[in-house]
């Protein structure tokens, strides 16, 4: 298939990278020098221009293309390219940067002028960060099927009850199952001798409230939520990471340093503490509490200031911190120095835009663990070899974890002696280089 | 500051103002009232057919002299204050011409106390003596001073509705004019619309509970604009408690925002139970009432039965002026609650005086903002009303309004006990005239008679300053306004080239 990307900043190059790897062609069009220059090392065409002119869209034969993302900083280019994009069969797909005209993480608002996705990278991460802050001990988090199934990734802390076991002795209930043990950046297929070890990250898939509660209890603690949250930069994320906080019954604080952006924030949220002041102050932050602080999130303009704030409030002891980067390239960096996510604006932009050009992707894999381990989506047709078979006497390469099987609207966390039926959906988590192996079995 | 515009308009204004006088006529003629005859005419309808031909013809030359053209803000203002000086004294006329009063101050008094809706008189009783177009004069006064002669002359004249949100916003009560419709002009009709359709809804239910044609014309023409205004010495008492049920309700309509009304009438009477300022306002009103009723009960100082507490309460929350008993004999201490309620007074956007329930509500908030700010500097706090948020700026000007509403009110309150040398009477004769109530305390409980000449005329001025909301009124006073005028004028002049 052919992709035109206008935009070669993070999202773009993002997009780029990994629509080429899925095989299709890709042209990335940038009016700056320095984003084509950046983009050239990616195996796409790069061309330099005005991505809204129409003679620069004819120049690069729209027409024959079936996708078409524009992720510039001008939110009027995006729609306008778009618009000129649709009007020639493409499909096309828009991020839009600020809540002027937005509302929803993903909106379809646009479609009568030719848009048929717009995306906000603001309401993405900050859905992202208040997923993962209202779970205690989660560090990153993605749901499937519509909400029913979610797989979450949590650290074992030293006061986890399951720490020191071996799996086969935790005896997880039902509508729970681990998916693969992380341990130093190594991810381990989990097998009933290993044992967890603190410090591990689980991937865990649940089904249903229940279940969360009871990895909680696993896990060491009796609530099903966080009850305090401090949220550092009255930003456009910030607020909406204080808003949806305050939707799901957290306890929520925001501070930031400049009087207007605070002002602003105390306009939109009603009820919601508003503080005004540098969080790097050590004292203030001592002031307003961050000693009984469940969580904090960093979600300041500049990402230093993000990650010095998280730092310090690991210093003084709160559990979980979140850290809001722009470039990606720093996010598995920070996640090496203690702080437990570094959500990036562009990366949701990228791998929603990217979900949701679905024919771009016939296998539905969701990258995990920033992608060392795949949620696999298969489909198990009525000719497949798999049928009727159980999971032991498939051919499934053993570091494959079934996590789910749906079944006629059903889920179903199988044990080995479920077999598969024609007209199953089953989620599996694979490694990175088994997902070609997986496939070949369906 | 273009004076011929002002004169201009203000012509406009007397041109239409001019027709009222035409309404007294009826009764004087009906009831053939009067000292002398003039042919077949009676004196009294000779006088306001006079009166009206002389206004009308009053307001000829001055527009001839004037420029009906844009005005700018502070023409408006001054434009507002000036005619409601000048209508009030034009309007004193008929009260000496008829010889009903003899001194022009007595004359003065009934007519501004008419036209700001306070509802003090200084007649002698007993009322049903005066003649009737006497008494129904001051009952139209009223009437068109509740909506606003401004309004009225901003719904009728085309030339008035470019600068007219400026005319508005220096006439209309509360803090902020909510336009109804883009149009100025459009908004202008639908509250005159609504005001007048109040009025006849209450004139239908009055005869309907057996009341004569000319009281129901009457308390319709006093009750809406919250005037307080009776024909009889015993005021609303004289009728029976079906009616006195029917004017507690339209008093309660008449203090409410008039575009919460029109969002009702469109079909949106959530707008109307949702507001927090409606909302305050009956809170408070049957929050004092079960008080009053209460305590009277438990302590059985007074009896005061629930329909009698709810009336004085409405009343003089709503600024009508009213009343059924002597609220004077009250014991102290709803006494005290009465002379808080005429501070508090109608909604903004109605045609209740005093400082308006949203501001008061307002200040509330700002207080308790302050207070959390004392405890915790660094927290940023925004005051709310309902869901909007309040700009500060606004907040800023009620803060000012209520310091210059208490300061004028000490003011007044000086002069009056100074005057009268009763220190309740003192207190409650500037509350009451301030904040466009009527009745007072003590020697001021039913009339102010009992207060010198001096003090008629300041308690005038009063209600004068309380109608326009302070700042309209007292702009008149300040230099600067004329002193500048060449410069301004200059101005405007570069401006339009």
């Amino acid at each position: 298939m052919k992709v035109i990307i206008i935009g070669a900043g993070e999202v773009g190059r993002s997009l780029a990278e990994s629509i080429r790897r899925k095989g299709h062609d890709v042209i990335i069009v940038d009016k700056s020098e320095k984003a084509c220059e950046k983009a050239r090392y990616l195996d796409v065409k790069v061309v330099k221009g005005n991505g809204a002119r129409p003679e620069l869209l004819n120049s690069l034969d729209i027409k024959g293309s079936d996708y078409f993302f524009t992720a510039t900083d001008n939110n009027e280019a995006n729609l306008v390219a778009c618009s000129m994009a649709k009007s020639v069969g493409c499909k096309t797909m828009a991020r839009i940067k600020g809540l002027e005209y937005i509302t929803k993480e993903v909106s379809q608002r646009f479609t009568p002028i030719g848009v048929d996705y717009a995306v906000s990278p603001e309401l993405l991460v900050a859905r992202k960060i208040a997923d993962v802050i209202t779970v205690p001990f989660a560090i990153d988090r993605n749901i499937s099927m519509g909400g029913k199934l979610k797989v979450t990734e949590f650290k074992v802390l030293t006061t986890s009850r399951i720490k020191n076991k071996k799996i086969k002795d935790i005896r997880f209930p039902k509508n729970i199952n681990l998916g693969a043990i992380v341990r130093e950046n190594q991810v381990i297929v989990p097998h009933g001798k290993n044992v967890v070890r603190e410090d591990d990250t689980l991937i865990v898939m649940t089904e249903g409230k229940k279940a969360e509660k009871k990895i909680l209890k696993l896990l060491g603690t009796k609530r099903s939520s966080v009850e305090r949250v401090m949220v550092v930069g009255a930003t456009s994320i910030g607020i909406n990471v204080a808003k949806k906080l305050k939707k799901r019954g957290v306890d929520v604080k925001i501070m930031d340093e400049s009087r207007k952006r605070a002002r602003r924030a105390a306009e939109i949220l009603k009820d919601v503490e508003v503080m005004r002041g540098d969080a790097r102050d050590k004292n203030l932050l001592v002031e307003e509490g961050i000693l009984r602080m469940d969580a904090l999130a960093s979600t300041a303009p500049s990402e230093e200031y993000n990650v010095l704030v998280s730092l310090l409030a690991k210093v003084y002891g709160v559990e979980k911190t979140v850290a809001v980067v722009q470039e990606l390239g720093v996010k598995s960096l920070i996640e090496t120095i203690g702080i437990d996510l570094a959500a990036s604006p562009q990366l949701q932009t990228a791998n929603t835009m990217l979900r949701l050009a679905r024919e771009l992707n016939p296998l539905k894999a969701v990258p995990i663990h920033g992608g060392d381990i795949y949620l696999l989506e298969m489909h198990v047709d009525d000719d497949s070899p798999i049928v009727e078979k159980t999971i032991a006497q498939s051919d499934l390469p053993p570091e494959c974890i079934i996590g789910a099987i749906i079944r006629n609207g059903k889920t179903i966390i199988p044990r080995g002696e479920e077999k598969f039926k024609a007209g199953d959906q089953v989620l599996t988590f694979v490694l990175k280089e088994e997902i070609n192996a997986v496939e070949d079995v369906f | 500051m273009r004076w011929k515009v002002v004169i201009g308009n203000l012509g406009s204004i007397l041109k239409i103002f001019g027709l009222a006088f035409l309404v007294p006529v009826i009764p004087a003629f009906y009831y053939q009232e009067a000292p002398v005859f003039f042919g077949f005419l009676p004196y009294n309808a000779v006088v306001f057919l006079l009166m009206s031909s002389l206004t009308v013809t009053l307001g000829i030359p001055a527009k001839a002299y004037g420029r009906a053209e844009d005005f700018h803000h502070n023409e408006a203002i001054v434009l507002v204050s000036s005619s409601w000086l000048i209508l009030a004294l034009i309007s004193s006329l008929p009260f000496f011409l008829t010889f009903t009063l003899s001194c022009p101050i007595d004359g003065f008094f009934e007519a501004m106390s008419g036209i700001t809706t306070t509802g003090a008189t200084v007649l002698p009783f007993p009322l049903e003596d005066h003649p009737q177009s006497i008494l129904l004069w001051r009952a139209v006064l009223q009437w068109i001073g509740g909506m606003g002669i401004i309004v009225l002359s901003v719904a009728i004249l085309t030339k008035l509705s470019s600068g007219g949100l400026s005319l508005l916003e220096a006439e209309s009560p509360g803090p902020s004019i909510t336009r109804l419709k883009p149009k100025i002009k459009e908004t202008a009709k639908i509250l005159w619309f609504l005001y007048s359709l109040f009025t006849l809804l209450l004139f239908i239910l009055l005869l309907g509970a057996r009341v004569g044609v000319y009281d129901a014309v009457y308390h319709s023409f006093t009750t809406m604009p919250t005037g307080g205004f009776s024909p009889h010495t015993e005021s609303v008492a004289y009728f029976s408690s079906v009616v006195q049920w029917i004017i507690i309700f339209f008093m309660i309509i008449a203090g409410v925002n008039f575009s919460l009304h029109y969002q009702c009438f469109i079909g949106n009477p959530k707008k109307m139970l949702k507001n927090p300022e409606f909302r305050t306002y009956l809170f408070i009103i049957f929050g004092v009432t079960i008080v009053i009723t209460l305590l009277s009960v438990v302590s059985s100082v007074a009896d005061i039965s629930v329909l009698d507490a709810l009336f004085q309460v409405v009343s003089v929350m709503t600024t009508t002026g009213y009343t059924t008993v002597n609220f004077d004999a009250w014991p102290e201490l709803f006494r005290l609650f009465l002379l808080l309620l005429m501070f508090i007074g109608g909604s903004a956007g109605s045609t209740g005086g005093g400082i308006k329930v949203l501001r008061i509500l307002l200040i509330f908030k700002m207080v308790k903002r302050k207070l959390i700010e004392f405890i915790n500097p660094r927290r940023v706090m925004v005051v709310r009303m309902g869901d909007t948020v309040v700009e500060e700026n606004t907040l800023n000007t009620i803060a000012m309004f209520f310091v210059a509403y208490v300061i004028i009110f000490a003011i007044g309150a000086i002069i009056m006990v100074g005057l009268t040398g009763d220190m309740i009477s003192g207190i409650a004769a500037s509350a009451t005239s301030l904040g466009n109530v009527g009745p007072g305390l003590g020697l001021v409980a039913s009339d102010f008679r009992s207060v010198p000449a001096s003090g008629r005329l300041i308690m005038s001025l009063f209600m004068w300053i309380g109608r326009l909301e302070i700042f309209t009124a007292v702009v008149l006073f300040n230099p600067s306004l004329y002193k500048k005028s060449k410069l301004r004028n200059l101005l405007s002049f570069e401006i339009r080239k």
